[in-house]
């Protein structure tokens, strides 16, 4: 059905293995995760995941071991790759992604909003504001997605390696409490990023599988274009690529 | 059967010697200035106006309920089957969020191997056969350990020869498997377990980032999920309209 | 088209679906599961290999056996062992913190001389040759210039041994152990005036079954000996009663089921009531009195000034009280016990205290019965052969080694041979003394005042004079005397700071040493044998000896070519070898009621006393014109704003000489002065503040208030051996105050022992 409506290359082939690749490792390291942390006060996957995992492979040390390699590789590959292609990639992603001023941000979150109304038939009379390469909502969870995934490598390199290099003893309580935090805000970046991941894979899934298969393909429907991003197919106009 | 161990102190027995904290150091060659073990003495006047000291050995009390092993993120404190609350150290990462969560405070941070020490109730040496280090060493025998599980050890026979008490208060209460007998003496409250301030991190994660993340991700499923039934019916209902107006036409 | 329209619908739908049950079992297993705990599998530790090594404890002087475990060629952990009678097994934290004695980083670790000034601890090392070659060669020095007598011995340790047979050789009499004159003696005197048995030494009493203890001012729990502690609370468990005499409420008093709260200095009055009321009431044991005691009408008539009312006004202790335990005790003789402190040097008439307490066990027909005392089962094993020794006061006897406690031919004169210096079993001066370990008291008067002949070198072998003694100028004169000391040591002290020549020794876990040899219910013989090579270049006391006899010409006391030999030679003369003392680390003779109890099984008592009975008025003492020593003597009482000075014991300190062990150290840094509240207010010190104690003198010093009702408002008590000044002591130098220096050094009068509970302090808010 899609293959009959005109389409345009969108994403080059890197792009969409670096998102893939991102989805991999998320997928894999949240899973590990919610199976390394333990105590019933602090653990948010139900006991048998864990005691899964932990017996799958011969003990916690080993879990935790994985979950940090992996998430090392994970953040290695996408920094490296992220250096190697910042112009040509990181800039406009960014460009167009990031939220950074408030009126920004009170605009992608009206327009966040009213999509969001749209979905139970709320606020009919008001259309979404016409949507750049990202809507609203995109460019918040993206902002959000790139400050946590920041603070998740940082956090994470910090308790995967610290117990090992540093002397917590010798720091008057300074070098454990800062694990202690490191943990909170390790664990409140990922679950904050999987409140967005909800809403992203639902629209991925439910509402526009034609963005999942641009996401496989790199091919966007000109249409769909036209139709959710009108400011993009603007730009995409003016530079003559429709 | 599994075994249930238990610690006995006779407190009417202890001489207060520190043979037990001793003995406890030179086996697992303890850094000074940390004890895996102790005795506290308690003096006070009584109710004719004369002193009176007691004398409570402690140590890890092995509770059923262990909230070291419930705040623990790594796993590394964790509860033997026969009741032995022990540290992973090839997990313990020496974050401390158990220090506090012990009412009795029984652990603390090694400064030689940065992991949690405490008492293990001599587990290596139970494992071989043999009696932990305290109670091997007790010069007034007052302290009695093994199997409850067992009808006929020692501790057992002498469970039910005695009137035993726990450290235990209306506040705390969390199966601890250590007991003393002081021949009818009440406890002093000096003695007893109390709730300490815990890491503000440790309890922010506990009560807000956890709750907040659970009601979150819940809620944003649902939302989702209400979204999806939504647009079911609706196209259902489109389906059905397409239908009705096929027949009309 | 239609079928994959609806194909698309199918898997939409079974998406929702997926995603409708994910969320509601997620949502479940969220609130069911969150107490669930993690099953996982977990690194455990396991023991790592060890050899054990067997032993005898040098932490105190009771000796308990040990099994010394070491890994990879270092000792790290001391257990008890089992088959030892003197502890069956359990270690105290003292005992078990032998191990940072051989590992303290200040221990003395190579000879050394002293190159600055007496006390300043100015050290050059020195080879081991160099250093023996010295000492050789200054003793020979004093020798010729003196005569031998001008050496003297002072010994404080369970390995002084070789170094009294090596003054003894060198042909010195004065050769003395603390142990008497400073602690036990005036209780063994007394036990062996009057039943001939010292009863010291292993404390032979029947503790698990005796059914009434009446404890004077004994702190069993405190000044603790594990087999002798572990047997009063099995005794205690098995229902006996305990009435504890003490002005201070110890941990003991906490076992007891009655505290007597007494008057310093005055349980010979509450004794002598005590045996007033027994006598006049008839309660003493008639038919063992009739068979085995004399001197009951003399003492009778000597007691009878001694009524309850009249203690009462002493000791404060209610008229009524005493006759109470009067009848108590009696109704539950012979299974009782009175027991005496360990240390009995307090009072200037504490051989009047140790008789009281010998005359009411006496009463009470304690002897070899059950709950009393009983007669110790004995392994003879015979000295080395060795020639004898040039002067008067080593008698050796068959069993007994080169100097015997329980040995005490009072006053000794053997013509043209040397009295000892410090007058002790000398006619005219204490003969009541034990001439074998002598009045160390008196001797190092003897030092400091050059009388009553000159003592030019000193040899010490352990202890610490300034600590264990009470008067440090005497000392310090003494030593300032000395032409040449020489100090063998495993640690530093002030005492051995003053030495000319410094020689290291092994600590008890790196060294054999020679037997141990006691009798409890069992006989027995324990080997010390090394749990790990030296750590430093240390030597054992007999190796040491024997390379100064050799240098001395006395190699003829040292005939074995190693310590080891000696053993194995002397315990072949006793029908055994070293290799069958190495199996269990002990030989046993097995408990023997018969003879722990003769008079349980149709056997008698023996009582080793010129009439072969027990001698209520000793007829030695009266030879000695001596016989009021029974009589009660007046003892100081404070003045307005003056307490009473005191000081004891902790279970986890050994006198003057574990503070600067880190592990003890780290239970009681420094001592506190104990004090009542009501004294403590009318002075204004709170719990905690520093005071300043002084006494008459103006000795004394600052110390923290520990403000307590566990001691009596008219009397003061501190933790004795705190106040360390010698800064090689790293961890105890500065710490606490000294209560030698508070207290008092005056003397029995019978004895010459001293007496150190006579002094009286002020107490001021610093």
């Amino acid at each position: 059905m899609s293959s009959t409506k005109p389409t345009i290359k969108v994403r080059t082939k890197d792009v969409i293995a670096i998102h893939w690749f991102n989805a991999f490792f998320w997928l894999t390291l949240v899973l590990t995760g919610f199976g390394i942390i333990s105590g019933d006060f602090v653990r948010l996957a139900p006991a048998f995941w864990p005691t899964f995992l932990q017996n799958l492979l011969g003990g916690n040390a080993n879990l935790v071991l994985l979950h940090g390699i992996g998430g090392m590789v994970w953040a290695g590959v996408i920094g490296v790759y992220a250096l190697l292609n910042f112009k040509r990639v990181v800039l406009p992603f960014l460009k167009n992604v990031l939220v950074l001023t408030p009126k920004a941000a009170i605009a992608d979150m009206s327009s966040m909003v009213i999509t969001l109304a749209h979905l139970f038939g709320l606020l009919k009379h008001k259309s979404v504001p016409p949507q750049g390469r990202y809507n609203g909502a995109q460019r918040l969870l993206g902002t959000m997605i790139i400050a946590c995934s920041l603070a998740i490598a940082v956090t994470g390199l910090y308790l995967f390696l610290s117990p090992m290099l540093l002397d917590f003893a010798a720091s008057a309580g300074v070098l454990g409490g800062v694990f202690r935090w490191a943990l909170v805000i390790h664990l409140a970046a990922v679950l904050l990023v999987l409140l967005g991941l909800v809403a992203h894979i639902y629209f991925a899934v439910v509402e526009e599988p034609e963005s999942l298969e641009t996401m496989k393909s790199g091919e966007a429907e000109v249409a769909f274009i036209k139709h959710h991003n009108p400011l993009w197919y603007a730009e995409l106009e003016r530079e003559g690529k429709v | 059967m599994v075994a249930k161990y238990v610690m006995l102190a006779d407190t009417t027995r202890c001489i207060n010697c520190k043979a037990c904290e001793v003995a406890c150091r030179a086996e697992w060659d303890t850094p000074l200035g940390y004890s895996r073990d102790w005795v506290k003495e308690v003096e006070y006047v009584n109710a004719k106006g004369l002193p009176e000291v007691q004398l409570f050995p402690g140590r890890c009390q092995h509770c059923d309920d262990p909230p070291c092993v419930e705040v623990c993120p790594s796993g590394a404190s964790w509860k033997r089957d026969d009741g032995i609350v022990l540290v992973d150290h090839a997990i313990c990462s020496g974050c401390e969020l158990c220090v506090p969560a012990c009412p009795y405070d029984a652990r603390w941070l090694n400064p030689v191997t940065n992991t949690i020490s405490k008492c293990t109730f001599c587990q290596p040496r139970i494992d071989k056969g043999l009696q932990p280090a305290c109670v091997d060493t007790c010069v007034g025998r007052a302290l009695i350990f093994g199997d409850a599980n067992d009808p006929n050890s020692e501790v057992s026979q002498l469970l039910k020869a005695k009137e035993w008490q726990k450290l235990v208060t209306d506040e705390v209460n969390i199966g601890p498997n250590h007991y003393y007998y002081t021949a009818g003496k009440a406890i002093p409250d000096t003695v007893m377990p109390k709730l300490n301030e815990r890491h503000l991190s440790g309890t922010l994660m506990e009560n807000i980032v956890n709750p907040l993340g659970t009601l979150g991700i819940g809620g944003m499923m649902a939302v989702f999920l209400g979204a999806g039934i939504k647009k079911l019916i609706d196209r259902r209902q489109d389906v059905s309209n397409k239908e009705g107006s096929h027949e009309q036409h | 088209m239609q079928e994959s329209n609806q194909s698309g619908k199918a898997s939409r739908r079974a998406f929702l679906k997926g995603i409708m049950g994910t969320a509601v079992a997620s949502t479940a297993a969220l609130s069911l599961d969150a107490q669930a705990r993690i099953h996982a599998p977990h690194e455990q530790e396991t023991l790592k290999d060890y050899e054990e090594h067997w032993g005898f404890c040098d932490m105190c002087y009771w000796r308990c056996g040990l099994k010394v475990r070491s890994r990879d060629g270092k000792a790290f952990k001391i257990d008890g062992n089992p088959e030892h009678p003197l502890n069956r097994g359990v270690v105290c934290g003292k005992g078990n913190s032998g191990i940072q004695v051989a590992f303290a980083p200040n221990r003395l670790k190579q000879p050394m001389e002293r190159t600055g000034a007496r006390g300043d601890n100015q050290w050059r090392p020195m080879p081991w040759d160099e250093a023996l070659d010295k000492v050789a060669h200054e003793l020979t020095k004093v020798k010729e210039k003196y005569g031998p007598q001008a050496l003297v011995m002072i010994g404080h340790g369970t390995w002084e041994k070789p170094y009294h047979r090596l003054a003894h050789a060198f042909g010195t009499p004065n050769t003395t152990s603390p142990v008497f004159g400073l602690c036990c003696g005036p209780r063994g005197v007394a036990n062996t005036l009057i039943a001939g048995k010292n009863l010291t030494g292993n404390e032979t009493i029947d503790l698990e079954n005796c059914k009434y203890f009446l404890m004077m001012g004994r702190n069993i729990t405190e000044s603790l000996h594990n087999g002798e502690t572990l047997g009063w609370i099995d005794g205690v468990a098995n229902g006996a009663k305990v009435t504890y005499v003490d002005p201070r409420y110890t941990i003991t008093a906490s076992k007891a089921d009655e505290w007597l709260s007494i008057r310093p200095l005055t349980d010979h009055a509450f004794l002598l009531a005590l045996i007033h009321v027994v006598i006049k009431g008839g309660l003493y044991d008639k038919q063992f009195v009739a068979e085995y005691v004399t001197g009951l009408d003399e003492l009778t008539a000597k007691v009878e000034q001694y009524t309850p009312e009249w203690q009462e006004a002493i000791t404060t202790i209610p008229a009524d009280t005493v006759r109470r335990i009067a009848l108590e005790m009696a109704q539950k003789a012979p299974a009782v016990f009175v027991y005496s402190p360990r240390r009995l040097t307090r009072t200037s008439n504490d051989l009047g205290t140790g008789m009281s307490i010998s005359i009411l066990n006496s009463l009470f027909g304690v002897w070899d019965r059950k709950g009393g005392i009983f007669t110790p089962q004995t392994i003879k094993v015979p000295e080395i052969d060795l020639p004898e020794f040039p002067h008067a006061h080593v008698s050796r006897e068959e069993g007994h080694g080169d100097f015997d406690f329980a040995h005490n031919p009072f006053a000794v004169d053997v013509e043209g041979k040397i009295q000892r210096a410090d007058g002790a079993g000398v006619p005219g001066r204490w003969p009541l003394a034990n001439p074998q370990y002598g009045l160390t008291n008196e001797m190092w008067k003897a030092m400091a005042e050059q009388d009553p002949y000159p003592l030019k070198a000193l040899l010490t072998a352990g202890g610490n004079g300034f600590t264990n003694s009470t008067d440090y100028d005497t000392v310090r004169k003494a030593l300032l005397n000395m032409d040449f000391y020489v100090a063998a040591d495993v640690s530093p002290n002030e005492m051995n700071s003053y030495a000319d020549i410094i020689l290291p020794e092994a600590s008890y876990l790196e060294r054999y040493d020679d037997l141990q040899i006691g009798g409890a219910r069992e006989g027995f013989i324990a080997l010390r044998e090394p749990a790990m090579q030296p750590l430093h270049d240390t030597k054992g006391s007999w190796d040491i000896c024997k390379a100064l006899s050799q240098r001395l010409g006395l190699e003829a006391y040292f005939p074995h070519d190693s310590v080891a030999d000696m053993l194995d030679d002397r315990l072949k003369k006793a029908g055994y070898s070293l290799a069958e003392l190495k199996e269990k680390g002990i030989i046993k003779k097995p408990v023997d009621d018969a003879i722990n109890f003769p008079r349980e099984h149709g056997g008698k008592s023996v009582f080793p006393t010129p009439s072969g009975k027990i001698e209520l008025i000793p007829s030695q003492l009266q030879a000695l014109g001596m016989a009021d020593a029974i009589e009660w003597a007046e003892q100081p009482r404070p003045k307005d704003g003056e307490f009473h000075f005191t000081f004891g014991r902790v279970g986890f300190h050994t006198h003057a000489r574990t503070q600067d062990n880190i592990w003890l150290n780290y239970f009681m840094p420094e001592n506190l002065l104990w004090i009542h509240p009501d004294a403590a207010a009318k002075l204004g010190i709170s719990d905690g503040e520093t005071v300043e104690v002084k006494d008459a003198k103006g000795r004394g010093g600052k110390i923290a208030a520990k403000v307590t009702p566990r001691i009596r408002p008219d009397t003061v008590f501190t933790v004795h051996g705190f106040g360390h000044w010698d800064t090689r002591m790293t961890t105890a130098v500065g710490k606490g105050l000294s209560d030698s220096l508070l207290a008092s050094d005056t003397r029995e009068k019978h004895i010459g022992s001293i007496s150190m509970g006579m002094n009286m302090v002020t107490v001021t808010k610093v």
